[in-house]
């Protein structure tokens, strides 16, 4: 078969239109991290961030622009060391936001049955 | 037409020259305030509320007017100012006549022209309205778009006019923060549903309180905070608003549908003053304030008798433009006080000479 043509691309628009549940009912059980001002102090800080790319702020902003597909993925590298929490100027309880946040969406882990 | 002779006349009765004039009075000069609007309280006028702590300006305004003792004149016009003998003289638009030793200047600020951001959609799109439009809402208590219909969505853009070359202000207007976190926070009290958004770049809170207010604009009022600087506005065929901007925390672009829009405009330099008074001129600093913004006390000790206040001489907040007033006020008392003194050695030196 030839290949030719365009490829399909993901839309990259992230749509602020679109609600994001999972935000809303996290902002209840956790109101802590609405104060999140993305500073990064906890990306920087994390263990994980150095092969994953990731870090407690882009939980938060995968969270609420509502890209959900990235989130799953991103929370399955967190490892609980804590350190964010540590860092964080605003205080955000970043472990119960990663937990409740698996349980929201699901994530199994192998430190979470 | 008449003349009348003072101590000191300020030009401005807003909170700076309300202050300055309270205290001048108060350490016994003549002082006179002139105002161009029909009401005294200047940019007070145009606030329903004040951050950090929601005071009605209203009542701020009474207050300062309670305490004044000095004589405000409104509706004047000034169409000229000359300098005599170590003095200057105003003339208004009825050939009135003030002379005085000191020139107090407390013009304050414009708000920033928002149609000179032409993609923002001001004058173009009816839902697009300036903090100031919508703080003349609040003191209506009716907050609706262009249908009359009480919007569900609002977005705050941050920074219209502030830090921006194309319109020819470079300078960080310092207030449209806070303002911006504070009607975010009046409105989501006067409609609980609302949706509020704030486009920002980054958030300039440097008042006392004023993260404070952040913080619960974040928490309690559940403002949501979308970092990224607006490209342009849209209009639907049902007058909501799309805002097309990258969400620079996420790295992507984006867009989000309003009902409104509400532009933050930045503090201009009001130059009205200086076609009149061409010697102000070689004190107007690169972004167009009045004076020159140092510290040094030598720079502010100037022997010419024309002083500058509140914010005309750069972006304040109410607190700092009284503040600045009040210090203001100090050096006019010194420099008054100093005059006379060389005034009463003279006489009493042309009284020596003359019965040696």
């Amino acid at each position: 078969m030839t290949e030719f043509g365009f490829s399909i691309h993901e839309d990259l628009m992230i749509d602020h239109d679109r609600p994001s549940p999972a935000y809303e009912l996290l902002q209840e059980t956790v109101p802590s991290i609405s104060m999140c001002m993305a500073c990064g102090s906890c990306s920087g800080t994390c263990i994980s961030s150095y092969q994953t790319d990731s870090g407690f702020r882009k939980l938060i902003m995968f969270l609420r622009n509502g890209t959900y597909d990235q989130l799953e993925k991103a929370l399955e590298y967190c490892q609980f060391c804590g350190k964010c929490s540590l860092v964080c100027p605003r205080g955000i309880n970043t472990r119960k936001a990663i937990l409740e946040m698996r349980k929201y969406f699901k994530v199994k882990c192998n430190d979470i049955v | 037409m008449s003349t009348m002779n003072f101590d000191c006349v300020i030009v401005g009765a807003g909170p700076a020259g309300l202050r300055a004039g309270n205290i001048l009075s108060t350490l016994g000069h003549e002082v006179c305030i002139l105002e161009k609007e029909k009401i005294p309280g200047g940019k007070l006028n145009i606030w329903y509320e004040l951050f950090p702590h929601n005071e009605p300006a209203h009542k701020i305004l009474i207050e300062m007017l309670a305490y004044n003792r000095s004589m405000i004149r409104t509706s004047v016009d000034i169409r000229n100012i000359t300098r005599i003998n170590e003095g200057f003289s105003l003339k208004d638009q009825n050939d009135n006549e003030y002379r005085t030793s000191v020139l107090l200047l407390a013009t304050g600020f414009k708000p920033f022209e928002a149609v000179q951001k032409e993609e923002y959609g001001y004058g173009i799109y009816k839902n697009v309205i300036t903090s100031v439009e919508l703080e003349e809402m609040f003191k209506n208590k009716r907050v609706v778009n262009s249908e009359c219909l009480v919007p569900e969505r609002i977005a705050f853009i941050h920074c219209v006019g502030s830090r921006d070359i194309k319109v020819g202000s470079e300078f960080c207007s310092a207030n449209c923060c806070i303002t911006g976190i504070k009607q975010a926070i009046e409105l989501k009290k006067m409609i609980p549903d609302l949706n509020i958004y704030c486009l920002y770049m980054d958030l300039r809170l440097g008042g006392r309180f004023f993260e404070d207010c952040y913080k619960s604009a974040q928490v309690k009022y559940k403002v949501q905070f979308i970092r990224g600087r607006l490209s342009e506005t849209n209009e639907n065929p049902d007058h909501t608003l799309v805002l097309r901007y990258e969400d620079t925390l996420a790295g992507r672009p984006a867009k989000i549908t309003v009902n409104m829009v509400v532009l933050l405009v930045g503090m201009q330099p009001d130059h009205s003053i200086l076609n009149l008074l061409p010697e102000i001129d070689e004190r107007v600093g690169t972004d167009g304030f009045f004076g020159d913004g140092r510290i040094d006390q030598a720079y502010q000790n100037n022997d010419n008798g024309l002083f500058f206040a509140g914010s005309c001489t750069g972006p304040k907040s109410i607190i700092q433009s009284t503040d600045e007033a009040s210090e203001v006020a100090f050096r006019i008392h010194q420099y008054l006080e100093k005059k006379l003194k060389i005034e009463k050695q003279d006489q009493h030196d042309r009284i020596w000479i003359q019965h040696p």
